[in-house]
């Protein structure tokens, strides 16, 4: 598979969110503002990407069956380090986003995507293809939730008060839903299944 | 003794980590394919989290104030907990080294625990309650959905909808049922 293809592919055949099912945590916690799924989409793509370039520069010094904990701690570092930055130059977002930042240390679309048995290049596109598509999803949900949430988008009142704003959409379980609705939507259009990938 | 309760109740079902908060939702979608898997993982996140609150309690006298400054303490600790069982639940079940058994022990819903324990709880065994109810409510929902998934497997589930949709469908039901409880 060419490097294109291997970018194109997090973007939508394999997209983390809508299609593998991985990285839920902040699309269903977070993401009722939309400019909280562009943060944490951004930032995650950040760290994966610095993840995977430190993986590639210590591939030779590592063996197979400590490599997770060299990804686990790694994560761990980049998320504290942003975090920090975060702090000195935008506090009040980090405030909004609450306990959902850090928890980008665990999130299971970055440990998946370190996992895999490829070349460095390869590696790399797949990071920023999975990145960019990773962050498009969270925008897309988020850009749902907060217009039917809030009848707002990206803060900008678009409904104004000609339709009442249909809160649930900006709970976690009015998340559920429709995340749960995009992917059957993903499905329908790709003509598959919804099955979960391990 | 009635905040006592609000908070173990607020744990269990009003709090709920897998419904309210959207933690743990790898555990909910890869765990729940049959009621023995969806106890097994219960267990492993109650001594996880038990292990981990437990951890806080003893190093609680030394924990920096402001929450930037704990938060490098709280991920080493939940990943040290978790870590630690996955060995030891390697060593004693001699199963292989598998990642899905180790992001059963380290996974959102213990570091989220962790970072979301109330800055105004009494320091010490109020941790570890907080922590047991946590879990228990993550371990009630897992066995709960995992109920609902093999019933799902008997239905008549629309193509696009099936696996992934219909079981975040279904525990968006489940969390507006409880969601009474909240009222």
């Amino acid at each position: 598979m060419s490097l294109g293809n291997r970018f194109i592919k997090g973007i939508w055949s394999e997209n983390p969110v809508l299609r593998m099912a991985l990285g839920l945590v902040p699309a269903l916690g977070i993401t009722h503002l939309a400019i909280n799924g562009v943060i944490i989409g951004i930032s995650t793509t950040i760290i994966l990407i610095t993840a995977v370039l430190v993986k590639i520069l210590t591939a030779k010094v590592t063996n197979k069956d400590v490599s997770i904990y060299v990804d686990i701690a790694c994560v761990a570092v980049f998320t504290t380090l942003l975090y920090r930055l975060m702090g000195v130059y935008q506090p009040e977002m980090l405030v909004q986003l609450g306990i959902y930042f850090p928890l980008i240390a665990v999130n299971g679309f970055v440990f998946q995507r370190l996992s895999q048995d490829v070349t460095p290049t390869v590696r790399l596109a797949d990071a920023l293809g999975m990145g960019i598509g990773y962050t498009a999803a969270l925008t897309l949900i988020g850009i749902i939730r907060e217009f039917i949430g809030l009848g707002q988008i990206f803060g900008v009142a678009v409904i104004n008060g000609t339709l009442a704003p249909f809160s649930l959409a900006a709970t976690v379980p009015g998340g559920f839903v429709i995340v749960g609705l995009l992917m059957a939507l993903c499905n329908a259009l790709s003509g598959k299944g919804g099955e979960i990938n391990e | 003794m009635n905040s006592g309760l609000d908070l173990f109740t607020g744990g269990v079902i009003t709090q709920n980590l897998i419904l309210f908060q959207g933690l743990g939702i790898y555990a909910l979608l890869h765990f729940t394919k049959s009621i023995g898997t969806a106890f097994k993982a219960s267990i492993m996140m109650l001594v996880s989290t038990l292990t981990a609150c437990a951890f806080v309690w003893i190093a609680a006298p030394l924990m920096p104030i402001s929450f930037g400054m704990r938060l490098p303490v709280y991920l080493a600790i939940a990943l040290a907990a978790g870590l630690l069982w996955h060995k030891l639940w390697i060593q004693f079940t001699a199963a292989d080294s598998d990642r899905s058994i180790l992001t059963a022990f380290v996974n959102s819903a213990l570091v989220g625990i962790l970072l979301s324990i109330p800055q105004e709880l009494p320091e010490g065994s109020a941790v570890v309650s907080y922590g047991l109810a946590c879990a228990l409510g993550y371990g009630l929902v897992l066995i709960v959905m995992a109920g609902v998934r093999e019933r799902l497997e008997l239905a008549d589930v629309p193509k696009p909808f099936q696996g992934v949709p219909i079981l975040l469908i279904s525990a968006a039901l489940l969390a507006l049922a409880l969601m009474g409880y909240r009222l």
